[in-house]
């Protein structure tokens, strides 16, 4: 892309603190939710965006940016104002249209329609396309029309010109980075403390070798915060340990539940 | 939910609508407008331009998309500033339609229409000052890894600083330049073309940019459009007239290109560029000479460009708070005394044989307070009935195809003129102030003031290129 992430709108105006997010979501999430709720909403709606996106045959990144907009939105944003399932599907069309891949929004909502009925037959999408166009707008109109985003993929790739992982440690870093986008992580750290993280988690896990180079000496010599690299890969841990009581065919019902809580607020 | 609404001060959104007065109607074209406004709460005058959307169902266009994205990412003192953007939504019958406004600061001129404006000419350091400046601009650009693709003299906004910007992202895109994808050729107004595009390319690079700074400089010069081709056709032959004939030494590979028979017809022109330029100076004339040449990779990038001797002999380039305050001059200022032309043409035919003056009021520089619109609005008479000129190139409400391949228009022109990218056969009427500019569309060619919606079809995807290979992966 034309800038660099240092000058990008997503480190100067949309990196959160930890503490700012974890507010956020104590005051608007936590009166009706566990923590692990919130966590399993997390996973849902990106393993939904990520069904999307395999249907449409995007390309990881797409599907990446597409999970940071959901994000964006909800941070301000309850479920309850817009539907999750309306805004995943918009997100996804807005973001094929960013990263260059465009579909026909016919083709958006038939997929995404296809994708929830595939998650839960009772999931109700009575939407039809000039909502999407619509609640795009809405979209947009909330993202400041800042619609660059960076991703940690690629500068994995690009540290992996420098140690030369085996495939199945790469293979484990870049799955690992696709579960990242589950957590708050992106919203908190600049993709590069996310990479690391997750090359830090593939050695743990897979035991592999960093090429010739010592590892520690190698993640030391890196320049990046580890104490930073380490709460990532907390997050990591927590979130697959919660992963261990997911199940899809609950989620349906805990959103309804959760949209009705709020109706009944609001 | 107002209740979720907590961290207001990070997540503002955009402006709303009502935040900007309207004013006056900067440019028209088929698909959109754009308006002067001012910011009530600031009173800062920023020009609204008004996003397009062919189709309500189909939200933002993907060429929208993309000018926002690059707008967004680019920041230099030579790149318009997309300084806000606004949604609004107007519920009409139970559906909602939303208009997007993107928000630039306004700016006093753009090059056409002060080149065109008979009261102001530009002096050789002021060429100096404005073409280095779109030089800095484009190399920022092209270093940022985009093509503009749609360079030429009413895409360029000038302030009565003396500071130059580059707008009008709608046709650029960002590439990468180990890529070598096929592009889509349906790319830059015919007067700005590139001969390379002209003979069918599409692994055209940042060079195609440099090709229209060459055009706008020799524009600077001249004091109109250098190239004025009436079809692609023409336009090659006009091309070739001053730059030469194609040969295996200007230009290597230019046997390779698709369209490369139609230039065999033609008969073999010398270059003679130089000698064309020589009474604006040896400098000159020789930058112009690197800028307009044949074959793309021998033209210099931008950053080269700015190193060239031109720019560092007397006359310098004048200082920015030296320029001369010039009154407001768009396109559409034009286009609107041409209107009212139109309609009282008849009564005062006499006066058309007057030649067209050029009185430099370099000398008497107004006041920077005094910007006083009324010295040069519609109802002056001094403009109301001057000849029609061959070189204005007239463009009714977008329709016709003057400056063709895209249509007409500039920045503020909306986005009327990539109405007609795939028109090759059109014939523009130039010149003449029709007075029924509505019905002037050119039978000849493949033109539709809606064609766009024709593209529509596969125009989602391929954006403006139709079905360009540009914007699938």
């Amino acid at each position: 892309m034309a800038a660099n992430y240092w000058e990008s709108s997503q480190f100067q105006r949309f990196l959160l603190t930890r503490y700012e997010l974890a507010e956020i979501e104590s005051i608007h999430m936590l009166q009706h939710l566990t923590t692990v709720d919130v966590t399993h909403l997390k996973i849902y709606f990106s393993n939904l965006m990520l069904r999307i996106g395999k249907r449409l045959r995007a390309r990881q990144e797409t599907i990446a940016t597409a999970i940071i907009y959901f994000k964006r939105f909800y941070i301000n944003n309850s479920l309850y104002d817009i539907d999750p399932y309306l805004m995943a599907a918009t997100c996804m069309y807005l973001a094929c249209k960013t990263e260059e891949c465009p579909h026909h929004i016919k083709h958006i909502w038939g997929e995404s329609k296809a994708a929830i009925a595939e998650v839960s037959a009772d999931i109700k999408f009575q939407y039809e396309i000039p909502d999407i166009a619509e609640c795009e707008s809405y979209l947009l109109e909330e993202m400041k029309f800042y619609l660059v985003v960076y991703h940690p993929y690629q500068v994995l790739i690009d540290l992996n010109e420098h140690i030369k992982l085996p495939k199945s440690s790469l293979q484990a870093a870049w799955s690992i980075i696709n579960d990242s986008y589950c957590t708050n992580a992106i919203l908190i750290y600049p993709p590069h403390v996310i990479a690391v993280a997750s090359l830090f988690l593939s050695r743990v896990i897979d035991q592999g070798i960093l090429g010739d180079l010592d590892a520690q000496q190698w993640f030391a010599d890196l320049n990046v915060d580890i104490t930073d690299i380490l709460q990532v890969v907390n997050d990591m841990i927590e979130l697959y340990h919660t992963w261990k009581s997911y199940a899809d065919d609950k989620i349906p019902d805990l959103v309804q539940k959760y949209i009705a809580d709020l109706a009944a607020v609001a | 939910m107002s209740d979720l609404r907590r961290d207001g001060k990070r997540f503002v959104g955009c402006s709303a609508f009502e935040d900007y007065e309207l004013m006056t109607k900067l440019g028209q074209g088929t698909f959109g407008e754009v308006h002067k406004a001012v910011h009530k709460a600031t009173g800062s005058v920023v020009a609204l331009k008004r996003v397009l959307m062919h189709n309500e169902k189909e939200g933002l266009p993907i060429t929208a998309i993309r000018e926002i994205k690059l707008l967004k990412s680019l920041r230099h003192p030579n790149i318009v500033p997309l300084s806000d953007m606004l949604v609004r939504h107007e519920s009409q019958g139970g559906t909602v339609t939303p208009s997007v406004y993107m928000v630039f600061p306004y700016m006093d001129h753009d090059l056409t229409g002060l080149l065109e404006n008979p009261k102001i000419q530009l002096r050789l350091e002021h060429i100096k000052l404005y073409l280095r400046q779109l030089l800095e601009g484009t190399a920022y650009l092209h270093a940022s890894r985009v093509m503009h693709r749609d360079m030429k003299a009413s895409n360029l906004l000038l302030n009565n600083d003396g500071r130059l910007y580059i707008a009008d992202f709608g046709l650029a895109r960002s590439f990468n330049p180990d890529d070598k994808k096929d592009l889509t050729k349906c790319v830059v107004t015919r007067w700005y073309r590139p001969p390379e595009l002209l003979l069918g390319e599409r692994r055209y690079n940042t060079s195609i940019d440099i090709w229209g700074i060459g055009c706008i400089f020799a524009e600077m010069l001249v004091g109109k459009p250098v190239f004025q081709g009436s079809s692609d056709i023409d336009q090659i032959e006009r091309v070739m007239r001053i730059c030469g004939s194609p040969t295996s030494s200007l230009w290597p590979a230019w046997r390779d290109l698709p369209d490369c028979k139609q230039v065999e017809e033609f008969s073999s022109y010398p270059r003679r560029v130089r000698e064309e330029f020589a009474r604006f100076g040896e400098d000159a004339a020789e930058l112009l000479d690197q800028l307009l040449q044949l074959d793309p990779r021998r033209r210099p990038d931008a950053a080269t460009a700015l190193k060239h001797r031109f720019f560092f002999t007397a006359p310098f380039p004048a200082r920015p708070e030296d320029m001369p305050k010039f009154e407001h001059s768009h396109e559409f200022d034009r286009r609107l005394r041409q209107q009212h032309r139109a309609q009282q043409g008849q009564q005062a035919p006499a006066h058309s044989a007057q030649p067209r003056q050029r009185q430099g009021n370099m000398s008497q520089h107004s006041s920077p307070g005094r910007r006083d619109s009324n010295r040069y609005s519609r109802r002056d008479d001094s403009y109301g009935y001057r000849a029609p000129r061959n070189d204005a190139g007239w463009e009714g409400q977008g329709s016709s195809a003057a400056t063709a391949g895209s249509g007409g228009g500039g920045h503020y022109r909306g986005e009327s003129r990539r109405s007609n990218h795939n028109n090759s056969g059109a014939v523009p009427s130039r010149g003449a102030p029709s007075r029924n500019h509505n019905n002037n569309h050119n039978s000849g060619g493949s033109y539709h003031p809606y064609s766009r919606t024709g593209d529509r079809a596969n125009g989602a995807y391929g954006g403006g290129g139709g079905k360009g290979g540009d914007g699938w992966r």
